[in-house]
């Protein structure tokens, strides 16, 4: 369009923060004003996230295998050999299209904030500014750097504007989230000192070239797993998950979309980008005498199970959300321990089609809370009768989420599935086993999302629902998009996958040159 | 000495001379203006101190780069070799003398001091910056004893300036009773030196024979206390949250920046042939790797850390609570010391930098929301961001500075540190880094306390707190400061590294 190449990921990151000032200038009482404000610096953010995917599709992303698009490369902090270095592959690309979107939306599903406006999108443009950073960065210090500016954010959203336990749900996340970035500060630190005659030691493209302490196993291992803490807590892997359900439930619905579509995404994304490729030793090789792969594939298979069993026990339908999205990316981690195309593929579209699905589930869960003030599944009933189309959309949602053929899901647990069940007996041991096991996830999630919509939207219709007006226009606008998606990408899942697969594959083939 | 050989030393010495002169003319100046006009002197300090700030500068921009490039360059001796001025020292003054501006400058906005003669008050100030400034220029025990005395009673002062309150003269008088044991502790570790070496000066402890180490290691460890007390290590620190809790918020600010330079000042000096000997490659005597310094400071800083951040947890009044914060800080500049090398050397002095402009703005913001309030109990704070926006929001900056959450400037300090530690790469190092990020976890949760008190609570009373532009204007200068400092990190690393470690005569 009219930006330079070099110009698109600085302008996708920073111009939220254009918008936190825009928006930090509007008086406080105007707050149609800023709701509009924000929504319309969401929607440029969107635009260009778009402009990112068509030039990625232009220039011939898909195919080109990881090669990377958009650079900018400039020296920050000179004497640590800092750069404000920036660059998107097929992967980045497709995670920064999910950001846009879901910001946009999100940013909608906002407009119920009565108090402290300003203040609240003030923080969501620096959030998206974070998230936008995350992806883009191709220096480590920076992807540090954005990572950590997420933390306060959404400190303050979900413990201003969140439910009854807000304070102690904003307090749990920002600890365990800085837990997991100071581990990889020190990992980030040991790298540095490794690499710093070499002129490039916070380089990710050159750190993975050069398999660092590769000589020295033990301490390879200390950084691999420091890292992998760090991620495994955002994605949430079991036992760092704990953090979730209090978080997701008492945030205010636009933040649990963002939570649940984008932040938990960059768990995955930092797995992939970091911690498989730099330190393929220990990916393919063993830990504490277990192989690496294994340990991962098993906590990726706890995250199914527990995920779904926990999920149905819920009676609140928020956290039987929050629940969902945790046996969701047990998908993801069983696909990476695949390590073939096909699971890896899947693993990735799974991140993709879970942050659809579940932000769709998240903004379904505000709709009927702002008109009954509650979330008890049990106490809802016959809600399909009079709201036809939230009740269209919900069912899109729910069985999107569940794995219905058809729809996203379907096609991302079967790749996962498939692909974990052909994995190599070398690669990953007892393959088939696990993926079994994790196929029993399947049935456990078709268990409790069932119950819930019927428990919710099926039976009789209860007489204090009947007055509730159907999904308006607003909402109909956050969920029709995603659901659209969730249709088309279930039906015609390649224009999806040839965004990812070359970094997938590249991936792939740094890791085992022979298969 | 005859008077040539005075005035020859006195030149060099100019920046010292300076502040006692300057000293001085504040304590006339108190005589001859009306008392209610007392606020003037408060002005000539400040416009005084400006000037030295400036003329010190000049000098450090100056030297520092002459001085590195000379390969062993010899530095200024003066009064019969006992005061050693380096671009060191100038640094150090330079801070003292900037926190000291400081410190003038909000004592001047300051609610208890109006209407009150106070001439002694900036005198005493300034005669501890003085002092702080002969710290960082001793090289004898006698005078480093001398200088941090010559600190710690203006300082006793100072903290019961306000006499009429209770909380400030028992802070006082703890002050007083702690302070005056640890420096009888200090001087007799320092009389052990004297027995041992024949000889006060401080470079002498590093040519003793290896069969005095227990002589030296319990030397050191005495000499520790008083430096300890300085710095509030671990187990050194009872006094810090009395003191800073009863003493007047500007004084609290000036201890907590002023008072923890000059005891690494004066640390610095003693291991100072440590730090030089990794960068010019000089065996460091048998005598001194028996009695082992790192591994002391190894202890003393977990501790320190440790303490600091678990005791801050149950605090519920803000000035205590930023005391123990200034303990674990301590804690943490006291890990350089287990390193003793150039990175650590480096780490310290960006440490100081940060930390100067990270603790001056949090005590600053309190003291401010004292003026107003009258309080400084965690619960007043409740609701503070509805009642000043701007006070809320500078403190949140500075909190999350003193946690080191990036883009602050405080990240930029946490960062050189445990980079320090990391890069030595060996066990201790490593595992004093793991605990030190166990710690920055561990302090956020009471930092974002106080955020979630003034943020998220309710408070019982909601009228808005009007800020005087002035002091508005005074906090959203370091909080831009502490912005600033992490986007221009190029400059601020390369004064640390312009800081010679290659002298050769200590």
């Amino acid at each position: 369009m009219l930006v330079p190449d070099s110009w698109l990921l600085t302008l996708v990151t920073f111009v939220p923060l254009i918008g936190l000032v825009v928006v930090l200038c509007i008086p406080g009482r105007a707050r149609r004003a800023i709701h509009w404000t924000s929504a319309c610096f969401a929607g440029i953010v969107f635009l260009l996230s778009c402009d990112v995917l068509v030039r990625y599709f232009l220039q011939g992303g898909p195919g080109s295998g990881n090669r990377f698009f958009f650079h900018v490369q400039l020296n920050w902090i000179a004497p640590y050999h800092i750069q404000y270095y920036m660059g998107a592959d097929g992967l980045s690309v497709s995670l920064i299209f999910l950001t846009g979107l879901l910001c946009f939306l999100a940013c909608f599903a906002a407009f119920n904030i009565e108090k402290g406006v300003k203040g609240f999108h003030a923080m969501y443009q620096l959030l998206i500014c974070g998230m936008m950073g995350v992806f883009c960065a191709r220096d480590l210090f920076l992807f540090y750097v954005f990572w950590e500016l997420m933390l306060l954010p959404m400190y303050f959203l979900i413990g201003v504007w969140g439910g009854p336990k807000r304070e102690y749900a904003a307090i749990k996340f920002f600890i365990y989230t800085l837990i997991g970035s100071v581990l990889m500060l020190l990992a980030m630190l040991a790298l540095y000192f490794r690499y710093r005659e070499t002129g490039q030691p916070f380089d990710i493209g050159f750190l993975i070239s050069q398999q660092p302490f590769a000589e020295a196993l033990y301490i390879q291992g200390l950084l691999f797993w420091a890292f992998f803490i760090c991620f495994a807590i955002k994605i949430p892997m079991f036992p760092f998950h704990t953090w979730l359900p209090d978080a997701h439930v008492e945030a205010p619905t636009a933040i649990s979309v963002i939570l649940a579509g984008v932040l938990l995404k960059m768990g995955g994304y930092g797995i992939l980008r970091i911690n498989l490729p730099m330190f393929a030793a220990t990916t393919k090789g063993l830990t504490l005498g277990v192989p690496t792969l294994y340990i991962i594939a098993i906590f990726g298979l706890i995250n199914i199970i527990y995920g779904a069993l926990c999920a149905m026990a819920q009676t609140d339908f928020k956290k039987l959300v929050a629940y969902s999205s945790i046996g969701h990316m047990g998908y993801v981690l069983l696909g990476f321990a695949a390590m073939n195309r096909e699971a890896m593929n899947g693993a990735v579209f799974q991140m993709f089609n879970h942050g659809l699905s579940s932000a769709m589930l998240f903004l379904l869960v505000g709709v009927i809370y702002d008109r009954a003030h509650h979330r008890e599944i049990a106490r809802f009933g016959g809600l399909g009768t009079h709201m036809p189309r939230y009740f269209a959309l919900a069912m899109v949602g729910f069985f999107a989420s569940l794995g219905l053929p058809g729809l996203n899901g379907f096609i991302s647990e079967v790749m996962v599935l498939l692909g974990a069940f052909r994995a190599n007996e070398a690669i990953l041991p007892h393959a088939q086993t696990i993926t079994l096991c994790a196929a029993v996830g399947v049935v456990l999630t078709a268990g409790y999302i069932l119950w819930c919509v019927q428990r919710v939207f099926l039976g009789e219709p209860k007489a204090e629902y009947q007055s509730f007006p159907d999904a308006n226009a607003r909402e109909v606008f956050t969920l029709a998009p995603l659901a659209a998606l969730c249709i088309l990408l279930g039906v015609y899942p390649i224009i999806a996958l040839r965004v990812f697969d070359g970094t997938v594959e590249a991936l792939i083939r740094q890791l085992y040159p022979s298969i | 000495m005859t008077w040539q050989e005075i005035i020859k030393d006195l030149i060099p010495g100019l920046p010292i001379l300076l502040l006692c002169v300057i000293a001085l003319l504040v304590i006339m100046a108190d005589w001859f203006l009306d008392p209610r006009r007392s606020f003037y002197v408060g002005i000539v300090a400040l416009v005084c101190l400006v000037a030295t700030a400036g003329l010190l500068v000049g000098l450090l921009l100056k030297l520092a780069p002459a001085a590195a490039s000379r390969p062993l360059a010899e530095p200024t001796l003066i009064f019969g070799e006992r005061l050693i001025l380096d671009p060191l020292g100038l640094f150090f003054t330079l801070f003292f003398v900037l926190t000291a501006i400081a410190c003038v400058l909000v004592s001047l906005r300051t609610r208890l001091l109006r209407h009150r003669r106070v001439g002694e008050y900036y005198a005493l100030l300034l005669l501890a910056t003085v002092a702080m400034a002969i710290v960082i220029a001793s090289r004898d025990f006698l005078a480093l004893y001398l200088a941090i005395e010559t600190i710690s009673l203006p300082c006793y002062v100072l903290v019961a300036y306000p006499r009429q309150e209770r909380l400030a003269a028992e802070a006082s008088l703890k002050y007083i009773l702690y302070g005056a044991v640890a420096s009888g502790v200090m001087l007799f570790g320092i009389s052990y030196v004297y027995g041992m070496t024949g000889t006060t000066i401080i470079q002498s402890i590093y040519e003793l024979p290896t069969e005095e180490t227990a002589g030296l290691g319990v030397a050191l460890i005495l000499i520790l206390a008083g430096l300890g007390f300085k710095m509030a290590l671990v187990p050194f620190h009872s006094w810090c949250p009395d003191v800073y809790e009863g003493a007047p918020t500007p004084i609290t600010a000036y201890l907590s920046v002023a008072s923890k330079g000059a005891g690494i000042a004066a640390l610095l000096r003693i291991v100072y042939p440590l730090f030089c000997a990794t960068e010019t490659g000089h065996p460091i005597p048998a005598v001194i790797q028996r009695v082992n310094p790192w591994a002391i400071f190894w202890v003393l800083s977990a501790a320190t850390m440790f303490l600091g951040n678990l005791v801050a947890i149950w605090q519920t009044n803000v000035k205590r609570l930023l005391a123990y914060s200034s303990i674990a800080h301590a804690g943490y500049m006291a890990m350089a010391f287990s390193l003793m090398n150039r990175e650590a050397f480096e780490a310290i002095v960006i440490y100081l930098i940060v930390y100067l402009v990270m603790n001056l703005g949090a005590f600053f913001t309190v003291l401010f929301i004292e003026n107003a309030t009258t309080r400084s109990d965690l619960a007043s704070y409740s609701g503070l961001i509805r009642r000043s926006p701007l006070l809320a929001t500078v403190l949140i900056i500075f909190l999350l500075s003193l946690l080191g959450i990036p883009p602050t400037a405080g990240f930029m300090a946490k960062f050189k540190m445990f980079g320090a530690l990391i890069r030595a790469g060996n066990g201790p190092a490593v595992t004093l880094a793991v605990l030190g990020i166990i710690n920055i976890v561990i302090s956020a949760y009471y930092y974002l306390k106080v955020v979630k008190v003034m943020v998220f609570d309710i408070g019982e009373d909601e009228t808005a707190i009007a800020t005087h532009p002035m002091d508005g204007a005074i906090l959203v200068v370091f909080a831009i400061a502490v912005f600033a400092l992490f986007v221009f990190w190029t400059p601020v690393q390369q004064l640390a590294g312009s800081l010679p470690l290659n002298i050769s005569k200590f």
